[in-house]
């Protein structure tokens, strides 16, 4: 029963500190063998009329996780890059897919498994979070986007 | 285009600048290469040829000399590589189903840049998700470095920061190679340009071939 009680509180805690971002079509893609990364990706949609920055992230299932994007170098090459914060504007979303914005998990404590799913918190700016539940797909899987 | 669409651009571009300075910091003082054993290459010449002697992910050699004759398509990453492979590997598996019949026999090759974590059996585990015909290659870093050299592939280490020891990533190409029956670089293809385009260039390659 207290436990119950404690359970509901801290439910009630979560939920008193979700941010207003709305997650669609989250996903992430299984991870080869021993690989310890991962990728999750997600439509973000922020309906407020002010901007919304997420800063950071965390996940039971990694060490660390980095929000990145792509830079493309003139010899062909491509790197990550960490960026300091994912900008949703007002009334508008921001779409984490492959090859572009997405949620890096470094040092996956466990091999991301098909069928299973990943959780991922996002913390904005204002320290509210955005909880992310996302199926884990085929290695190969394009998402929405680009199948 | 949409408003929406168009908000999402400028913001990429924004962070994306934002980042190409932070970036550009985090490479010097946090993620230089170290100057491993797959260093950077400069571009090919238009007579680019192929060197290869590597092994594919059930023990078979593959020498540019086995693969006279033939054309075969190449694109080098890395299975700790979280999102660039993936996707350029699945363009790839696309690009060869749309080819349809006359890719039948093409071989198309995925190279490891990281042979020191990418193993004979991880690699096996890895590229026939994408497509059952796909082969994985490996071998020693020279043999590596001898393929990129020649084609002019970048590979180049990076650890990213506060990364876990023994941590680290691999700035690459993501072109996809194509070589010719003589051995010399035909062509590259960019997913960027998308599936239809790349069967488009490519296929007329493989129609006028002799067999």
């Amino acid at each position: 029963m207290i436990r119950l009680l404690l359970l509901s509180l801290l439910t009630t805690a979560v939920t008193a500190a979700d941010s207003t971002v709305t997650v669609q079509d989250p996903w992430s893609r299984a991870s080869a063998g021993a690989a310890r990364v991962g990728a999750v990706y997600a439509v973000l949609t922020n309906p407020t009329d002010a901007p919304v920055r997420i800063v950071s992230g965390s996940s039971p299932a990694s060490e660390r996780v980095e929000l990145h994007t792509h830079e493309h170098l003139a010899d062909g090459s491509a790197r990550m890059v960490e960026v300091a914060a994912i900008e949703i504007p007002a009334q508008g979303s921001v779409i984490l897919k492959p090859g572009g914005l997405h949620l890096m998990l470094i040092d996956l404590k466990e091999r991301l498994v098909q069928g299973q799913t990943v959780s991922v918190t996002l913390t904005t700016a204002d320290g509210a979070t955005v909880p992310i539940t996302a199926p884990i797909k085929n290695i190969a899987a394009m998402g929405a986007c680009c199948e | 285009m949409s408003r929406a669409t168009l908000i999402i651009i400028v913001v990429v571009i924004a962070l994306t600048s934002l980042a190409g300075a932070a970036g550009l910091a985090w490479l010097t003082t946090r993620g230089a290469p170290r100057g491993g054993d797959l260093p950077s290459q400069p571009a090919p010449g238009p007579q680019a040829r192929l060197v290869l002697d590597l092994v594919d992910h059930r023990g078979e050699r593959v020498t540019a000399e086995s693969l006279r004759g033939r054309h075969a398509l190449f694109y080098f990453g890395f299975t700790y590589c979280p999102d660039i492979c993936p996707t350029e590997l699945g363009f790839l598996a696309r690009v060869v189903r749309a080819l349809g019949p006359v890719g039948d026999e093409l071989p198309v090759f995925f190279v490891t840049v990281d042979p020191e974590r990418d193993t004979a059996e991880l690699l096996a585990d890895y590229v026939p998700h994408f497509h059952p015909r796909f082969r994985a290659l490996r071998g020693k870093p020279e043999a590596i470095q001898a393929t990129t050299a020649a084609l002019g592939v970048v590979a180049a280490k990076v650890t990213p920061a506060g990364a876990p020891d023994g941590f680290y990533l691999i700035n690459h190409s993501m072109s996809i190679y194509h070589i010719g029956p003589d051995g010399h670089l035909l062509a590259t293809y960019q997913s960027r340009d998308g599936v239809e385009s790349t069967v488009a260039q490519l296929r007329p390659h493989l129609e006028n071939s002799v067999p």
